[in-house]
């Protein structure tokens, strides 16, 4: 791909007001929207939610990815919902824009219908919250990049420090 | 690509290692879990075969500090090497920053390198990428073995782009935080390039 892509703190909100009402109606453990890569852009998570989210975006993304072109080798193009039904929790994904899914994990009061229904009526709305932001909004924050990327590099030389390294006698 | 998000404060980046079965891929990764600083890394995922070959991929995240109010995020992976997997390479490789190419530097494992860097060529040329416009670090592993080629024959035979590239014993760590130093280095440098073509073109001022 070779762009970047850039989320607005006004996105941001959107999409956070619209998984909050979503999250009103099905009491999920956890609801976050994920990119296709595997990183997270937001998630709201129940009390006493013990997933690791980052592994979760991680592996819903791959799983998702593999599903979908397991259904493109069986001439399937359209492939955009994906459910795992476990004995205590079901997680259900569902792609949002071609960049970003939508994860819901859900335990078994919840019925599968309501989460079908209810989480593909938001799709639309989340995908016009997330459409993307105009260059000259982004560009505005993004006048600084010099400066911290060379913070950055120096985080990097500390953290990275190759002191620790053990060198072998070749 | 980079997914820079204004709202929560981050910047993250995916760091895909690559390389032939065997190569010392999650052998690199599993070094960086076991020494870096334990603040800073999210637990290690790996999607294993029971004879713990990666049969999907490996996954480890690691958050730094801010800096301009910007956390900076690093998610890695590495790919399966075995060629029978390649369909999951080429799901891994999706919206990716930097490589880290691991070359196993035994003389008899010249072919499955030069398969490994060509299928990495042809699995980003089939989603519009090139490494040309990634960061690239060639890692050349295994240097604590003998029948090894010199680091720069082996250079001159895989190393087409002309990358910064790194002797490694992945077993033991040297030259594994150099290459993710270099990359993560790149990959930033990049983001801050394609940052600095968005900004207003003066003469229209």
């Amino acid at each position: 791909m070779g762009k970047n892509q850039t989320l607005l703190k006004s996105q941001l909100e959107a999409a956070v007001l619209l998984l909050k009402k979503l999250s009103e109606e099905l009491s999920p453990q956890y609801i976050g929207l994920i990119t296709t890569s595997g990183h997270t852009l937001t998630s709201l998570a129940a009390t006493g939610f013990n997933g690791d989210s980052d592994s979760l975006a991680s592996l819903a993304s791959g799983s998702f990815a593999a599903t979908r072109e397991m259904a493109r080798l069986m001439d399937d193009f359209d492939f955009t919902v994906m459910l795992h039904e476990g004995n205590n929790v079901n997680i259900y994904i569902v792609q949002v824009t071609d960049d970003v899914l939508l994860v819901i994990c859900f335990g078994k009061k919840t019925h599968i219908g309501k989460v079908r229904l209810l989480a593909g009526r938001m799709t639309g709305a989340l995908a016009e919250a997330l459409r993307n932001a105009p260059p000259e909004l982004t560009r505005q924050r993004l006048t600084q990049a010099d400066v911290y990327a060379e913070g950055v590099g120096r985080v990097i030389d500390e953290l990275f420090d190759v002191e620790g390294e053990q060198h072998g006698p070749y | 690509m980079a997914l820079i998000n204004l709202a929560a404060g981050e910047i993250n980046y995916k760091i895909v290692y690559y390389g032939c079965a065997l190569g010392g891929k999650t052998t690199s990764i599993q070094y960086v879990y076991k020494k870096i600083t334990p603040q800073v890394k999210g637990k290690l995922v790996s999607i294993a075969t029971e004879e713990e070959r990666t049969l999907y991929f490996d996954f480890l995240p690691l958050t730094l500090d801010k800096v301009r109010g910007l956390k900076t995020r690093f998610h890695l992976y590495t790919v399966p090497g075995q060629p029978q997997y390649n369909a999951s390479r080429k799901l891994v490789i999706q919206g990716i920053d930097g490589i880290v190419f691991v070359a196993d530097s035994q003389i008899d494992r010249l072919d499955d390198n030069v398969e490994a860097y060509l299928n990495m060529w042809d699995n980003l040329a089939d989603q519009g990428d090139s490494p040309l416009d990634l960061g690239l670090v060639m890692q050349y592993n295994k240097r604590d073995l003998t029948g090894i080629f010199p680091s720069a024959d082996l250079n001159d035979l895989l190393n087409q782009t002309d990358s910064d590239w790194v002797e490694s014993c992945a077993l033991t760590g040297e030259g594994v935080f150099e290459a993710l130093r270099n990359v993560t280095k790149q990959v930033i440098a990049r983001t801050n390039a394609a940052a600095e073509g968005m900004a207003p073109d003066p003469s229209r001022a």
